[in-house]
């Protein structure tokens, strides 16, 4: 047998051993307090948990996935630039200059700006 | 062994699946989607294909997730009101029923009979009558031996050996034969990069 399959096998025994420990062995004495989450103390109210947020924090997550698309899409020529020449690099040029023109349009407009929630105060 | 993990993985995929759709909290049902992807970037590894496998991994779990995410909290949710019971439940049955027996035929005619020949027949039949006496259709070509079109073979192989790997053939293909199809999916990317941009802008 070999230690992949050895590993493969003994790490899940392992692990559901030393749970089933905890659940025998454990104290288990719940109420109402310990139960819910702990929040600073505080209890929350229903209808108080939501706050606005920016927008930006959602076009950076989605323009994350778009530049993640991109590096996925240029992997594969970065490990086969010796077979594709000048012709392949051209291309991936004209691929990552239509999606730059996109980085510059973000930039230009600010579009991950976070606005600060800070207030000001003139003394 | 290949073969266990495979159904072990199918098996998982399909039960989160469910648990995605059955799910009361909507974040759990996000924390059941990201089991489909692993589950399904497993068994596409087992395929073969590792680069589509790890790019699944890469790609969905780790920021199509996070936009589901931020859907759910920008949905106004309240939990209460997302369980339907009654009347608003049963009403929804029809639509159901009759939107899963599409694909019961769909899944029938298309794949190859797994369960033996006559019991596709069969279903296949049933799903027809039922289609007909609903929805007034009466002659359908039904259309037997599909599954003989499609032949999965397990890897191309015919690209892989001028360049060793797969990741490396795919780069050959993309980068020479197919470069206005990624020249395309960049203009796309463009396209998805400037709306959301826009649409969000203040106007000052």
């Amino acid at each position: 047998m070999t230690t992949q399959t050895f590993f493969f096998i003994f790490i899940p025994i392992l692990a559901i051993v030393l749970l089933g420990l905890n659940l025998i062995f454990a104290p288990h004495n719940p109420y109402d307090e310990k139960d819910s989450a702990f929040e600073c103390g505080f209890h929350s109210f229903l209808g108080q948990n939501r706050s606005e947020f920016s927008i930006s924090f959602f076009i950076f997550a989605l323009l994350f996935l778009l530049f993640d698309l991109e590096i996925l899409l240029v992997y594969p020529y970065v490990v086969s630039a010796y077979v594709n020449g000048i012709f392949g690099l051209i291309i991936m040029l004209l691929f990552f200059l239509v999606l730059t023109l996109g980085f510059v349009f973000e930039l230009g407009k600010n579009a991950l700006s976070i606005d600060s929630r800070q207030v000001y105060y003139v003394k | 062994m290949n073969n266990f993990l495979l159904d072990f993985l199918a098996l998982g995929a399909i039960v989160s699946g469910i648990l995605v759709i059955t799910s009361k909290n909507p974040v759990i049902s996000v924390l059941f989607l990201i089991s489909v992807f692993v589950n399904v970037a497993g068994y596409l590894v087992l395929l073969g294909v590792g680069f589509i496998g790890i790019s699944y991994i890469v790609v969905y779990v780790g920021a199509v997730t996070v936009l589901f995410l931020f859907v759910i909290m920008m949905l106004n949710l309240q939990l209460a009101e997302l369980n339907a019971v009654g009347s608003e439940y049963t009403q929804n049955l029809p639509l159901g029923a009759i939107l899963g027996s599409v694909f019961l035929f769909e899944l029938t005619s298309v794949l190859p009979p797994v369960l033996g020949q006559s019991f596709s027949q069969v279903m296949l039949g049933v799903l027809t009558t039922i289609h007909s006496n609903l929805l007034g259709k009466t002659d359908y070509n039904n259309v037997n031996d599909v599954h003989l079109a499609f032949q999965s073979l397990n890897i191309d192989t015919a690209f892989t050996s001028t360049s060793g790997l797969q990741i490396q053939s795919i780069g050959a293909m993309l980068y020479t034969h197919a470069a206005i199809w990624l020249i395309l999916a960049g203009v796309i990317l463009l396209l998805a990069m400037i709306s959301p941009i826009v649409l969000s802008m203040n106007r000052k």
